[in-house]
């Protein structure tokens, strides 16, 4: 057991130092043809400057869980994880429509086997299936696209597509924007086709989830810009105003809805979707300015968003192994109505690590996305600063929408910490042992590191984010000298806080404890009547009921005899509409296919005269 | 000149707080407190000894520490509102509402690690109320950096928010301790000693920082900021004492108008520069 561990997680500490090397080292590109129409299934592989830097994302989050796997009892997720970063390896490789599809495809359907794990339960297959059913249709959508560029460029290399794209018309052009944003944007949990994130990232275990969240929607991202810098450039405003609408959208819902789940990794998904609409808001207003004519703008929203996809890869696989040491160490309880005072009983040690992570997906100082939340909602003021209308009026939105999605989401992650951590412990558990500082807590404090290193030393990745960011938009040199000094200039305020609370903590460390009881106006409480997480967000539930329609459900249980009633169980419930929708939509297409199933009737004869009008089509539109 | 500004704060923010108390006080026909007392009942706080909480984690010691850090780190950020060419200075406002979100974060996970229910309950209206006020926060700031016309805008809106920051009458009343409608002293109402004193203080610094930043915006319309200043000061005990206190799930509507005020300061700065 302990040699396949010990393999597992050399394999994806390998991986992640291939990845690292791809991106301090660009190979010269590699070119493999296949032997039929060699045209369109060549599979190029190279690394470009843009995939840099998410080589590099991809490094730290499977190095982080490469150690956290180490933990004993984690052998079997390990070998599957490698071959999930593998293909995403592939993905940021991929010069070439063929090899980019086939690694996108491997990437999927490895990450559906392992969303799939834990197949018994039937929440986890639902999940799957959802998964599966939105990633398959992106895929179809992004296939198609991808078919419509190399047959215009008459080749399937990156660079032949990059440089015909100019020449394409406006119909195709839009056309396949919309396929390639259908395909990128379900894998980003992109508003509307976010429903399936939220029950599949936590349905996998937990180390995959950090890989799934930390990691893979950052391809999507990664494949977004690519598309609208390098494969359909220049795109033009429009594309540019629809990702950002998307993204706001998705800050708020993720946001909305983080601030009100209960169940602990659910609530980082939709902290997923939050973030992930930052970078992507972020994308669209450089693509808005870059098509305005405002390069420096531009270049800070991209320099704003490689920085914010870094610190959420970091702070994402942070929270995700957190919320799998929970997991493991509770017993599958995950549910923060249940939880409490883990800090100071069962996760002693990775409490800590778990309060910087919470930091840094709230964007609080002094944690890394404080720094990059800063830099995206700089680059929105400066839109609304720019005199021109439509960008002051984008810029606008986006600050409102993002300061309320990340107020909201600021409000979740402050809950999760409050009610699951902090406050009193459960008694322990009889076959419970003390935490010890093992590999998972190293991860963890890895983690951690890294997550204030990038708070405090901001400007180490910057530049080097800024020289890439300022290539891809195209600008000459530009210089955010006056932004840099002020984001250096907030690593040295967010220390005082830092300084001031290891000072208090230094100052109250041999203080005695308190003794007296907790105030309950007089009365003892039990310790099940102390205040849940769901109780806690009834006043946010009340104001965004618009939204959320919170239901309240009781039960009365009758008791057989007496005046009282047996039991009184109370159920809030809030809906989701984009999720029914998409029910709605499963089941429709369900439908569909239970009718076209008659074409597959199991007879050779049918399937012979498939294939002969199959070759006989292709002959005919092959000319 | 900025570190005079500091100093004056850290100095003179127990002041403010007992100067609108006791104004209050006599505007609702009672005697009222010294204006002093604040200093008084901090000095009287710090000579008690210090206990750790119940479970003895440090939690509540290192949340008192970042409260009181990043309520001196806005010192830092805040406009010199009595020297000249003010307007010139570039804020920076996404870093000030930041900060001040990471006070409240602070108080708000200490307060849940006393696991006292009536602090969890003023915990959960604090987060919600903050979720809403942070937009027309920064709003009302962004458009101080322009030209006078929004200013009165601004300043209404930044007042508002002022009101949700400090725990004023109609959101909140600093005078009550009846633990159900209670926020700001519920989520402390655990809390004794040294570490009491600190959150005062830490509440008393952001007060004022953000009385500062309300006669700044306020300053933008032309007149003079220490008139401004002691106009909001003066405002605030006005509001305490003349106004009720709102129902709770009315606040939010408080809020919109709030976002409104500042949406429409940077309206008129948006269609002014486009111009």
């Amino acid at each position: 057991m302990r040699g396949i561990r010990l393999f597992a997680s050399s394999l994806l500490a390998a991986l992640s130092v291939a990845a690292l090397a791809a991106a301090a080292f660009p190979f010269a590109p590699v070119v493999a043809r296949a032997p039929i129409v060699a045209r369109y299934l060549t599979l190029d592989f190279a690394v470009t400057p843009l995939a840099r830097p998410f080589l590099v994302f991809l490094a730290l989050g499977a190095i982080v869980v490469a150690i956290w796997n180490l933990q004993r009892g984690r052998a079997a997720s390990g070998i599957p994880l490698a071959c999930f970063s593998a293909a995403m390896l592939g993905v940021l490789l991929a010069q070439s429509v063929f090899a980019f599809l086939l690694s996108w495809e491997l990437m999927s359907l490895i990450s559906i086997a392992i969303v799939a794990t834990e197949s018994e339960r039937k929440s986890v297959r639902r999940a799957a299936f959802a998964y599966a059913l939105v990633s398959q249709l992106g895929a179809l959508a992004m296939t198609i696209a991808f078919a419509m560029l190399a047959v215009h460029a008459g080749s399937g290399a990156f660079t032949a597509i990059s440089k015909a794209a100019a020449s394409l018309s406006v119909a195709p052009r839009a056309g396949i924007l919309a396929g390639l944003f259908i395909g990128f944007g379900s894998k980003a949990g992109l508003v509307p086709l976010q429903f399936w994130l939220p029950r599949a990232h936590p349905a996998a275990p937990a180390n995959a989830s950090a890989l799934l969240s930390g990691v893979m929607i950052e391809l999507a991202l990664y494949a977004l810009t690519l598309t609208t810098f390098v494969l359909v450039a220049p795109v033009g405003a429009t594309p540019g105003v629809i990702l950002l609408l998307a993204g706001l959208a998705g800050a708020l819902f993720g946001g909305l809805y983080a601030a009100v789940e209960s169940e602990l990794k659910r609530l980082l998904a939709f902290s997923s979707i939050e973030h992930m609409g930052v970078m992507v808001a972020a994308l669209g207003l450089a693509i808005v300015a870059s098509a305005m004519g405002y390069p420096v703008l531009a270049t800070l929203a991209l320099v704003a968003m490689l920085f914010h996809a870094l610190n959420h890869t970091a702070l994402k696989t942070l929270l995700f192994l957190g919320a799998g040491t929970v997991v493991e160490r509770l017993h599958h309880v995950t549910d923060l109505d249940r939880l409490r005072g883990l800090a100071a009983g069962a996760l002693k040690r990775s409490a800590p690590w778990v309060l910087v992570g919470c930091m840094a997906a709230a964007a609080l100082p002094p944690s890394n996305a404080f720094v990059s939340e800063w830099l995206v909602l700089h680059g929105f003021i400066d839109a609304t600063l720019s005199g021109n209308a439509s960008l002051a009026t984008l810029g606008l939105l986006g600050l409102l929408a993002l300061l309320l999605g990340g107020g909201l989401a600021a409000a979740a992650f402050v809950k999760l910490f409050g009610i699951a951590f902090a406050g009193a412990p459960a008694p322990v558990r009889e076959d419970e042992r003390p935490e010890t500082f093992d590999a998972s807590v190293m991860a963890l404090a890895l983690g951690a590191a890294i997550v204030l290193a990038l708070g405090l030393f901001p400007l180490v990745v910057l530049h080097p984010l800024l020289a890439l960011a300022s290539q891809i938009v195209g600008a000459r040199a530009v210089a955010l000298d006056s932004t840099f000094a002020g984001a250096a200039r907030l690593a040295w305020l967010a220390a005082i806080p830092l300084l001031s609370a290891l000072g208090a903590w230094w100052y109250g460390r041999r203080a005695a404890r308190r003794d007296a009881p907790v105030w309950a106006c007089g009365s003892a409480l039990p310790a099940r009547a102390s205040y849940s997480a769901t109780a806690l967000t009834k006043p946010l539930r009340g104001i965004f009921a618009f939204a959320l329609f919170p239901e309240r459900h009781r039960t009365v249980v009758p008791a057989t005899s007496g005046d009282f009633p047996a039991r009184i169980e109370y159920a809030v419930s809030t809906r989701d509409l984009t999720s029914e929708a998409a029910r709605g939509v499963a089941a429709f297409s369900q439908r569909l296919v239970r009718r076209l199933r008659v074409v597959q009737s199991g007879r050779m004869r049918a399937y012979i005269a498939y294939a002969a009008i199959a070759i006989a089509l292709a002959l005919v539109l092959g000319r | 000149m900025s570190v005079v500004q500091i100093l004056a704060i850290l100095a003179f923010a127990p002041l403010l707080q007992g100067a609108i108390a006791s104004l209050r006080a006599r505007l609702s026909g009672r005697p009222g407190p010294p204006f002093l007392q604040p200093y008084r009942d901090l000095t009287k706080l710090l000579r008690k000894a210090p206990r750790a909480g119940r479970f003895g984690s440090p939690t509540g010691f290192l949340a008192v520490g970042i409260a009181l850090g990043s309520s001196v780190a806005i010192l830092f950020l805040l406009p010199q509102v009595f020297s000249a060419g003010v307007r010139a200075n570039a804020l920076d406002v996404v870093a000030l509402v930041l900060f001040f979100a990471l006070g409240r974060a602070a108080m708000v996970v200490a307060a849940l690690d006393t696991g006292s229910s009536f602090s969890a309950m003023a915990v959960g209206r604090e987060i919600a109320f903050a979720a809403i006020v942070e937009a027309p926060f920064l709003l009302a700031l962004l458009a101080a950096r322009s030209t006078q016309a929004s200013a009165l805008l601004a300043g209404s809106a930044l007042f508002i928010v002022l009101l949700f920051e400090t725990a004023r009458v109609p959101i909140d009343n600093q005078e009550t301790h009846y633990e159900l409608t209670m926020i700001h002293e519920g989520m402390l109402l655990e809390y004794a000693g040294p570490v009491f004193a600190a959150w005062q203080y830490a509440a008393q610094l952001r007060q004022a920082a953000m009385a500062i930043l309300v006669a700044f915006v306020f300053a933008g319309s032309g007149l003079p900021a220490p008139l401004c200043l002691i106009a909001v000061a003066a405002a605030i005990p006005f509001v305490e004492a003349f106004q009720a206190k709102m129902r709770l799930f009315e606040l939010p509507h408080l809020a919109s108008a709030a976002t409104l005020l500042a949406i429409a300061a940077m309206g008129i700065d948006i269609i002014g520069a486009a111009r």
